[in-house]
């Protein structure tokens, strides 16, 4: 007996060590199914397959013009607005569809622009390299309160490149769409071309911005239809195939940000790992766009996200999206883990606080990254931090043990705190 | 008690206390958890040199896919790039990006962290070590690899090719066996691919002969990938191109005959030509000058805009004067 005790002791290891203080665990719960199921009768219908063909058809005969483009307009006309828009989105979206017919496919959705449309609208940005295909769709995206088009717009009436086919019309057809930018008073549309190209660059700018067109209204979560498409956009983020999730990361950061930011504020919960991390992702790489909406709104949207730091599989991203916001609130609850969190959130910490922390909070953590070994990345976003807070000198060299894109990537982060929401 | 009783008692305490120390196994070498792949090169040196030569290791830093990712601003790619551990995931999931080091590329804990920290060997009765190495059949199993390289399709493709035609996994065309210390088998780390020339050279075979009517059928045939020739990315091309030797003894140009290559979504003009496993392409060529002497070569390329020049020649075979 007592050797079969003796024998058991020996095989005994050390008693198991106490659980380190963990952060509870966040109320994660299966958002976007709940949503969906919520929203569908909302979502554009599917369209069968005989209905596409039509609408394919009604699209081609708009093209030979006559008595049959006349009466294709006028069968479209009477058309069901939601049906029409699904009917014409899949003819879009179909591998291989000519060009004619893509242009006439966007001028029809630019002439009844519907707010379910606009997400896979905003898709078709991605994909869509006719340069008068493009006009009419940011037209019908400047209709629906977007200004993910004018990229496009600009881009067309800059293009040197004659090449491409019926270029010259393309600019034409995008100076004339420059008249349908939100009024501004002293602006008179179409008086002269510079005044409206200012226009434009005046637009586009508040547009990357703050994601909302000045002066005008912008698609929100009033629009039902334009809801519940975003919420069947963010369920692609769940995809095996990568494809999908970087057709919809596309789209949530280029829609309306009070369309987008409420979807997303709410997705970060879901039970789903892969939408949890693209939302944050995406929320990451809307960066002060965020922060500066949430104050607007009055939203604590530090609040919001801290919680998910509780979530070990996405607390790297989640300390990513929090420190890209920009608000100085959020350096508290970033520090802890520069000191107890892995390489891997101990680096994002460390890249978070650069893009958010001000002074006080840039010393203690520059105090609590003295206690342990950081990843050269981690000490460049610091060094880089004590730089721009005037703990250190102006100039840090970079470590030159790290890739070059990483200290690239960094010196950016720093450019971009000078849009933070708050100044230190 | 009498001395002799006494000693006995002594005898059986020793016996047990020999008996304790020989049962006991001997402790296990304290737990370091693996933070960085760099931790792995001081017990691992061959590994580690075998690995520094494989394109896993450049899969963050090669100019070429920074060119192609611009830069990684297209952040989907950073994800099989400077992926997080595979064994953190299920099998079958695609991976996630991580945040530390990513300029170490697909590195040693990509494959081989545990969820718990510990560290996954293939080995069935692994030694201590600090790092606690766990056996995992995972190691060996393609859903490891198909996280990222089933991202394009590879690993279906493999599924749906003939038997005859692939082996049982992955690594036994990506990762020959080699002996390893303790006298053990393990796998080589270099992970050979579309960038080896040998093994493009026993992924497809090319064929050349002349025909009725000056005609030179030609046929390259996918003999040994166990995928679809070219796969995984599409910015893989291979391109069959052929000249002929005219009456004066000089060559023409390389003249374009077949490329294939998965083509990028937004090249809607384009389809998949890739040759799937056992499958065989077939063209002819016809020479301006009946009977000259003709070559076909293919060429691979890792991207599609790739020069003639920095291509890959993978076979050139000739066809005689007059066939």
């Amino acid at each position: 007996m007592a050797l079969l005790l003796l024998l058991a002791l020996a095989g005994c290891g050390a008693p198991d060590e106490p659980e380190p203080d963990a952060p509870p665990a966040p109320p994660l719960r299966d958002v976007v199914a709940a949503r969906l199921a919520e929203t569908a009768a909302d979502a554009l219908p599917e369209p069968s397959a005989e209905e596409v063909a039509e609408v394919r058809d009604l699209l081609e005969l708009l093209g030979v013009g006559g008595r049959a483009g006349q009466m294709a307009r006028r069968e479209l006309a009477g058309r069901d607005d939601r049906r029409l828009a699904a009917a014409t989105l899949a003819v879009l979206e179909e591998h291989g569809t000519p060009v004619e017919l893509r242009r006439a496919a966007h001028a029809l959705l630019a002439t009844r622009p519907l707010p379910a449309a606009l997400p896979r609208l905003t898709l078709r940005l991605k994909y869509e390299k006719d340069y008068p295909a493009n006009v009419d769709l940011a037209r019908a995206l400047l209709r629906l309160g977007s200004g993910a088009g004018l990229e496009a717009l600009r881009g067309i009436l800059l293009a040197a490149d004659d090449a491409a086919p019926d270029a010259a019309a393309a600019r034409a057809a995008a100076a004339r769409a420059l008249t349908e930018l939100p009024p501004r008073e002293g602006w008179e549309p179409g008086a002269d071309f510079a005044t409206d190209w200012q226009r434009l660059l005046e637009v586009r700018e508040h547009w990357l911005v703050e994601r909302e067109l000045p002066g005008a209204p912008t698609a929100s979560v009033e629009d039902a239809g334009a809801v519940a498409e975003t919420w069947r956009t963010v369920a692609r983020l769940a995809s095996g195939p990568l494809r999908p999730v970087d057709d919809a990361r596309f789209v949530l950061a280029r829609l309306p940000a009070d369309l987008a930011l409420p979807v997303l504020l709410e997705a970060v919960y879901e039970r789903n790992l892969y939408v949890r991390e693209h939302v944050l992702q995406v929320l990451s790489w809307l960066g002060p766009t965020v922060g500066r909406w949430a104050t607007r709104r009055g939203r604590d949207v530090v609040a919001e996200l801290v919680p998910l730091l509780g979530e070990p599989r996405s607390r790297a991203r989640a300390l990513e999206a929090l420190g890209a916001i920009g608000l100085p609130e959020a350096a508290p609850a970033l520090l802890r883990w520069l000191r107890d969190g892995g390489r891997d959130e101990a680096t994002a910490a460390a890249d978070a606080l650069l893009r958010c922390a001000d002074r006080t909070a840039a010393e203690e953590a520059l105090r609590r990254a003295a206690e342990r070994s950081l990843t050269p990345a981690a000490r460049w976003s610091l060094d880089l931090l004590a730089a721009d807070v005037g703990l250190t000198r102006a100039g840090p060299e970079p470590p030159t043990d790290l890739d070059p894109a990483e200290v690239r990537r960094r010196e950016e982060w720093r450019a971009e705190r000078a849009l933070r929401p708050r100044s230190d | 008690m009498n001395a002799a009783r006494v000693l006995a008692l002594l005898l059986s305490a020793a016996g047990v206390v020999v008996l304790v120390l020989v049962l006991k196994p001997p402790p296990e070498p304290e737990f370091v958890e693996l933070q960085s792949s760099s931790q792995c090169l001081e017990c691992h040196p061959n590994v580690a040199a075998e690995w520094r030569d494989s394109w896993h290791a450049r899969a963050y830093v090669d100019p070429e896919v920074r060119r192609l990712s611009n830069d990684f601003a297209n952040e989907e790619c950073i994800a099989c790039h400077a992926p997080r551990p595979v064994l953190h995931f299920q099998a079958g999931e695609r991976v996630l990006a991580r945040f530390a080091e990513r300029d170490l590329g697909v590195d040693c804990l990509t494959c081989h962290q545990l969820p718990d920290g510990s560290v996954a060997t293939s080995s069935p009765d692994p030694p201590a070590a600090p790092c606690r190495p766990r056996h995992s059949p995972r190691l060996a199993d393609v859903s490891l690899c198909a996280s990222c390289h089933d991202q394009h399709g590879t690993v279906r493709q493999w599924a749906a090719a003939p038997p005859e035609l692939k082996g049982e996994g992955c690594l036994d065309c990506h990762a020959e066996p080699v002996p390893r210390p303790a006298g053990r088998m393990g796998r080589a780390h270099h992970f050979p691919g579309g960038h080896d020339p040998d093994m493009l050279r026993r992924a497809v075979e090319l064929r050349a002969e002349s025909e009725a009517g000056g005609r030179v059928r030609v046929e390259l045939e996918n003999v040994g990938a166990g995928h679809n020739f070219p796969t995984d990315e599409r910015s893989r091309a291979a391109d069959l191109q052929w000249r002929e030797r005219g009456s004066d003894g000089t060559w023409s140009a390389w003249r374009h005959l077949h490329r294939f290559r998965d083509p990028y979504r937004d090249e809607t003009d384009l389809t998949n030509t890739q040759l799937p496993a056992g499958e065989t392409w077939r063209g002819t060529v016809t020479p301006e000058e009946a009977g000259a002497e003709v070559e076909v070569r293919l060429l691979y390329r890792t991207n599609p805009f790739q020069p003639d020049e920095e291509a890959t020649e993978v076979h050139r075979v000739s066809v005689a004067p007059g066939g």
